[in-house]
């Protein structure tokens, strides 16, 4: 009896159950290919297992190690919020806990707005560049505010959403716009105070994967996706 | 957020800072994403349900966050791949010598592999996830984690002249 590689491996990782195991292991008794077959899985991640070894603590774990347990001193604050059981995604409806928190966090969420108020419509300087720029691109505004196009996205529901930051000195925003009915709609917008060389690369937008969340909205869009969406809408 | 809640992220931190840096396979990168899991997983942690394991619920975090940065740096311009891990082959007994080349050789291999192959690698064989909870953190069918598992084990097992 030929027995597939998948059916191997499940064995080698511990994943078949005890009758399935003994059936497989008294299959391949005799069959030196199926057994050699099965070593490719077992030494591969006999390999990979050892790589643990590897780690060392971290000198900022420390200090994430105090931020920990200073939360779990201050137990009561985050239970008012997300009770979405098994939704991470909704959980940073406590921005007030986030601040109290924060205190190791490179960048602090000073508030955001709009969010479940229904969107609105931009200003007529965002929307021009919104309808023009394609990703990665920035143009500066009348007021000085420096607006970089992100990426797109197209939503469950079919609409064309960009996803923006406006920088001026420190103050850095990020939004999302859909078109509808040919306007731009602001979608939610979220301000994070970037501190002394700080990108915002890995920052707490925790609201942008909310609204990816529940719009359904995939992956970015590709720069000729987008281009024509830009072109024919 | 409870005290054992705590000390179970604590513990864990070695864990996801593997992760983070089989991800981004920077160590700067890689902090970024433990501190943005670790502030992540203190908000959320009332929507942590307990009687399943922690591991492959900070996992989704910290892929999350790695796909939030990734998603922002590809307009960001891309940084120098900084991997340095300090060779310290000298004054060593010849068995641990060996180790440690393969050790060095699996790491090269993992970093050659598709960064898809070398995720689902590193979910399962080095940190243990069954195929269930790898499935649940990449958010795909567990017979698609055993189809790219099984692919990806022979790719490496090929790398590293495994017959």
């Amino acid at each position: 009896m030929q027995i597939d590689d998948e059916t191997l491996m499940a064995l080698a990782d511990g994943e078949l159950d005890q009758a399935a195991a003994a059936r497989v292991s008294a299959a391949i008794a005799d069959d030196p290919e199926a057994q050699a077959r099965l070593r490719r899985f077992t030494e591969t991640r006999a390999r990979l297992r050892a790589l643990t070894a590897e780690t060392q603590a971290a000198l900022s774990d420390d200090a994430l190690i105090g931020r920990i347990r200073a939360a779990s001193l201050a137990p009561q604050a985050a239970s008012v919020v997300a009770t979405s059981a098994r939704a991470p995604a909704n959980t940073n409806r406590a921005p007030l806990v986030a601040l109290a928190a924060a205190l190791a966090a490179a960048v602090i969420g000073i508030g955001w707005w709009q969010m479940g108020s229904g969107p609105v419509g931009l200003p007529q300087v965002e929307f021009a560049a919104l309808d023009r720029l394609p990703s990665g691109e920035a143009v500066t505004l009348g007021d000085g505010r420096e607006l970089t196009v992100i990426a797109s996205y197209r939503t469950a529901a079919g609409d064309f959403c960009r996803e923006y930051e406006t920088v001026q000195g420190t103050a850095l925003t990020v939004g999302v716009a859909c078109r509808q009915d040919g306007a731009w709609q602001q979608q939610f917008a979220s301000d994070l105070t970037a501190t002394e060389g700080y990108v915002p690369a890995s920052g707490d937008i925790a609201a942008l994967d909310d609204w990816l969340a529940q719009t359904g909205a995939g992956e970015p869009l590709t720069l000729e996706d987008e281009a024509t969406a830009l072109s024919t809408e | 957020m409870d005290a054992a809640f705590g000390e179970a992220l604590i513990r864990l931190l070695p864990n996801l800072r593997r992760y983070a840096m089989s991800l981004a396979r920077r160590a700067d990168l890689a902090d970024d994403l433990v501190q943005t899991t670790v502030e992540r997983a203190i908000r959320a942690s009332d929507s942590y349900d307990p009687s399943s394991r922690l591991e492959p619920w900070l996992f989704r975090i910290t892929r999350n966050a790695f796909i939030d940065v990734t998603r922002r740096q590809r307009t960001q311009g891309i940084e120098v791949d900084v991997f340095d891990i300090p060779e310290a082959l000298a004054d060593d007994g010849s068995r641990a010598v060996e180790a440690r080349l393969m050790l060095r050789a699996t790491q090269e291999a993992m970093r050659e592999l598709p960064a898809e192959q070398a995720e689902i690698l590193h979910l399962i064989c080095v940190e243990e996830l069954s195929y269930a909870e790898a499935a649940q953190v990449l958010g795909i069918p567990k017979g698609t984690v055993m189809s790219r598992l099984s692919r990806a084990r022979l790719a490496l097992a090929d790398k590293l002249g495994i017959r």
